[in-house]
């Protein structure tokens, strides 16, 4: 591991989430007491299996949903205290999204995809022209800017994804379910974009999945469980392939979905 | 659950849907059954008295109305079917037989068809009586009016609506029936590729840029001194609109996408993306609402123009109160027998002009015609007495004044032009120095005249036997308004053959044309509005739909709401105003050469007729903004 200074990006404490509270219905725990920190240029991989909590614990920290008690902290900011219109532009400066089915807008191009977040905050253009033309050589979707989503493969459309997630160089990329519809080489392809990523820029990036196989990309993988968080596992020094077996030994201790990985 | 029950359901569901379309064919059935149950009542016609024919006016509207409705109604049909055919999809999905689908639309386009078509009877019904009043008040005819139900006009409304049902009863059938259910689920799917613009779009572009052009020029330069080109003019501006909203804008929307530094700012992006996938699909609405808005504009300018100013035309018409020709002492003692039993009708100014005939050359067209000679300080003292500002002064004998009847606006190239009056046994040779068409007696027995100097009618009028004179008298009364009853008896004395013509009964009959002209354009101009805001406000609702998962995926990556807001109210923006803005400006140029025919300035009722029609035109755009985004901010 290298020498340089670990920063904290997030910051959870007693994270709780109770749904159905306010009309007086049943309350389901979804969120309990969750305490966790993700340290500046880490690639963690959050598991478990369905209705775990795993969704609700992505839309929580990508501000889309709001806790019951608890806080969160991105850069030290306490993303649970912000309201519209701030939360809009916290969510576009400081987070990335990669979403499970793209969400490319069909209106336009790769490169209009990728660049939009930039254009919305009105950077100049040559810094926007800069940016894109660096993620875009890392992404390998250099020579395809120009084309519309439905005329390249699912692959070339996350990947174009991932480099709109990118571009304004966020404190934090949330992925959630990046490969589920990506056959097994463009998911590879992607993994392998992402953890270059993540080496070469430092870029912090939470992903949830419930691939083993993705997750074996991940430096860290935590594991939720009925909302509590289950338990954690570093790579280290292992390889792939074992930190892989290793994961799969524990989603068979709690039950993940498992059967999706032959 | 019974598909009655269903049907009424999604229509309570449907609603925000439906009621542009209710409001509209509502208003077109109300404005059917009134403009029939005018045509077909016995104290309007008695009321229009000699004027009866403008009656057809009525008939011309009402069909107009009656071919507009349907039009309408089929195409309100065509997009609600297309909105619809997914949940039809559902229905089918879920175990509902094609035959059963088609029998739950036929219920709901019954009752949709019914309930506007019973409001807008009820409507005609209840305000009939207002709105002929209101007719009576614009014609300024005083009378009673009775309610009335016309069976008439509740026949023809009946039938035309009934048929319409017909119609889209079979459409929408059609439409159900030929689809698979897949291509029912994906029809709302089945993307508007692109703009696809190319180097003839840009040749297309100037084509239209060119031919908008040139038919301004020729509307504001030639159009008021050949109406022939007429045709010619409405054609270029008609294919110059349409080909401006094909090309011309598909040509802007292109270079503004293109344009990659103007582009990456903020939401245009996002509105110029969503312009460029969306405006192919539009133009046709686009520039159909663009020509219709400029017909409906330019129809209510020329009405309004014409009933607001009825008075200055007439005065410009006939500017004595009363006139007539070749009286002797006789007439007169006739029209002073007439005034004496007229207390409140006193004489201000009694003109005579006698006017000689003379054979000359027609400075404008070569022809040999008769013309009319008047000496200089009677043409003056009658204009004085008119208060018209025209005033000559010939400084040789062989100067003179050329009164011309040709056209519109007088053609100056007369000036300078000699001319050969032939008299019995002299000619007199004469050059014109000026020209005018300001009418100094009734249009009605004004003939081309030149005016001289006193001396020369002097010179010609003794070379002249007195029996080809023309002599006309003219009077002004000191108030018109008030004259209705003293003209009617003067009528009944003066015989025909000295053609008497007053100012009141020119006056009267233009009251009556141009009042039921207004309210004519009234009507057609308010369904104008509700069909074309209705038909904007269909495809934007639609769009909205389909675009509502690309706003989510916005709002997800940090686009926020008011940022949404500010790029959907551009993109409307765009898409509502440029009808508008071209038509406005085809009708500005077209009240130039409408003005000069008309004789007077119109640019208040131009700007009035606009200012209303935008204001009208906004609440559409503001209520279609609301709900699109609401459709694209509900549920993230």
């Amino acid at each position: 591991m290298g020498v340089f200074i670990m920063t904290e990006v997030l910051k959870i404490e007693n994270l709780r989430k109770v749904y159905g509270s306010k009309f007086g219905g049943v309350k389901y725990t979804a969120l309990d007491n969750i305490n966790l920190k993700v340290e500046n240029g880490e690639f963690v991989a959050i598991m478990g299996p369905s209705g775990s909590g795993k969704t609700t614990f992505l839309n929580v920290i990508s501000t889309i949903d709001k806790p019951t008690s608890g806080s969160v902290l991105i850069n030290g900011d306490d993303i649970t205290k912000l309201k519209e219109p701030n939360l809009s532009k916290f969510r576009r400066e400081k987070l990335g999204f990669i979403f499970q089915d793209f969400n490319l807008l069909d209106t336009m191009t790769l490169k209009e995809n990728i660049v939009l977040p930039l254009a919305l905050s009105k950077a100049p253009y040559k810094t926007i022209k800069t940016k894109l033309q660096e993620i875009s050589i890392k992404l390998g979707i250099n020579d395809i800017l120009n084309k519309y989503p439905y005329e390249v493969s699912g692959g070339q459309k996350q990947r174009a994804a991932a480099a709109r997630a990118m571009i304004t160089e966020p404190s934090m990329v949330l992925a959630d379910e990046p490969t589920g519809a990506l056959d097994s080489k463009s998911s590879k392809e992607l993994l392998n974009c992402l953890e270059n990523l993540n080496d070469k820029n430092k870029a912090t990036i939470i992903m949830v999945t419930h691939d083993a196989f993705a997750a074996s990309y991940c430096k860290r993988i935590i594991f939720i469980k009925d909302g509590k968080l289950f338990n954690e596992i570093y790579k280290g020094d292992k390889s792939r392939k074992d930190f892989y077996q290793n994961i799969l030994k524990i989603l068979s201790v709690i039950g993940g979905d498992t059967d999706d990985l032959n | 659950m019974t598909l009655i029950s269903m049907a009424i359901n999604n229509i309570k569901k449907n609603f925000k849907n439906y009621w542009a379309f209710f409001i509209s064919s509502t208003f077109s059935v109300f404005a059917l059954y009134l403009f029939m149950s005018i045509i077909n009542n016995k104290d309007v016609k008695l009321q229009l008295g000699d004027m009866k024919s403008v009656m057809v006016l009525f008939i011309i509207a009402a069909y107009m109305i009656a071919a507009f409705s349907a039009f309408f109604i089929w195409y309100s049909n065509s997009f609600i079917i297309k909105l619809r055919k997914k949940e039809f999809a559902t229905y089918m999905l879920l175990g509902m037989s094609k035959k059963q689908t088609v029998t739950l639309n036929f219920i709901e386009n019954l009752i949709t068809i019914a309930f506007a078509f019973c409001s807008g009877i009820a409507l005609g019904l209840i305000f009939n009586k207002f709105f002929i009043m209101l007719l009576y008040v614009m014609i300024r005819a005083t009378g009673d009016v009775t309610f009335q139900i016309s069976l008439e006009a509740l026949k023809f409304c009946s039938i035309l609506f009934g048929t319409m049902f017909i119609i889209i009863t079979i459409h929408s059938s059609i439409l159900i029936y030929r689809d698979n259910l897949i291509d029912l689920f994906n029809s709302s799917k089945k993307a508007e590729k692109g703009l696809k613009v190319s180097f003839l779009t840009l040749i297309i572009g100037t084509i239209s840029i060119f031919s908008l052009g040139y038919g301004y020029y020729m509307a504001i330069r030639k159009l008021s001194t050949n109406i022939i080109i007429a045709p010619i003019v409405v054609l270029l501006v008609v294919i110059g609109t349409i080909l401006f909203f094909t090309s011309f804008i598909s040509l802007i929307i292109y270079i503004n996408k293109k344009n990659e530094k103007g582009l990456f700012k903020g939401t245009k992006l996002i509105y110029i993306s969503q312009l460029y996938y969306r405006y192919k699909g539009n133009v046709g609405t686009l520039s159909v609402i663009a020509v219709t808005t400029t017909i409906a504009l330019c129809a209510m300018i020329f009405c309004f123009g014409l009933f607001d100013k009825v008075e200055v035309n007439s005065r410009n018409m006939r500017p004595f109160s009363v006139e007539y020709a070749n009286g002797n002492n006789n007439t007169d003692t006739i029209f002073n027998d007439t005034i004496k039993e007229h207390k409140e009708i006193s004489i201000v100014y009694k003109d005579s002009m006698e006017f000689l005939r003379v054979k000359a050359k027609n400075p404008l067209f070569g022809t040999n015609d008769t013309f009319l000679v008047l000496n200089e300080s009677k043409f003056n003292e009658v204009n004085s007495h008119e208060k018209s500002d025209v005033k000559i002064n010939l400084k040789n004998d062989t100067d003179c004044y050329f009164f011309q009847i040709a056209a519109f606006v007088p053609d100056k190239s007369v000036i300078g032009k000699e001319v050969k009056l032939e008299s019995t046994n002299k000619d007199y040779n004469l050059k014109i120095t000026d020209t005018g068409m300001k009418y100094f007696m009734a249009l009605d027995d004004s003939k081309p005249t030149f005016i001289v100097r006193d001396s020369v009618y002097s010179q010609i009028k003794s070379t002249i036997s007195k029996e080809s004179n023309y002599k006309v008298t003219g009077y002004i009364l000191n108030n018109d308004f008030i004259s209705q009853n003293f003209i009617k008896d003067l009528k009944s004395e003066i015989p025909p053959e000295n053609k008497l013509l007053t100012f009141y009964d020119h006056f009267k009959d233009g009251l009556k044309l141009t009042g039921m002209m207004s309210f004519i354009g009234l009507f057609i101009g308010v369904l104008f509005i509700t069909a074309t805001g209705s038909i904007i406000y269909f495809k934007m609702s639609m769009e909205a739909q389909e675009d509502r998962n690309k706003f989510i995926i916005l709002r997800k990556i940090g686009v926020s709401t008011p940022e949404i807001a500010k790029a959907v109210s551009k993109e409307l923006m765009i898409l509502f105003g440029a009808p508008l803005v071209v038509a406005s400006i085809n009708t500005f140029v077209a009240s130039i050469p409408l003005g000069n025919m008309m004789g007077f300035d119109i640019t208040k009722e131009l700007i009035i007729m606009i200012l209303v029609y935008a204001v009208l035109y906004s609440i559409y755009y503001l209520v279609t903004l609301k709900s699109y985004i609401k459709i694209v901010n509900s549920s993230f």
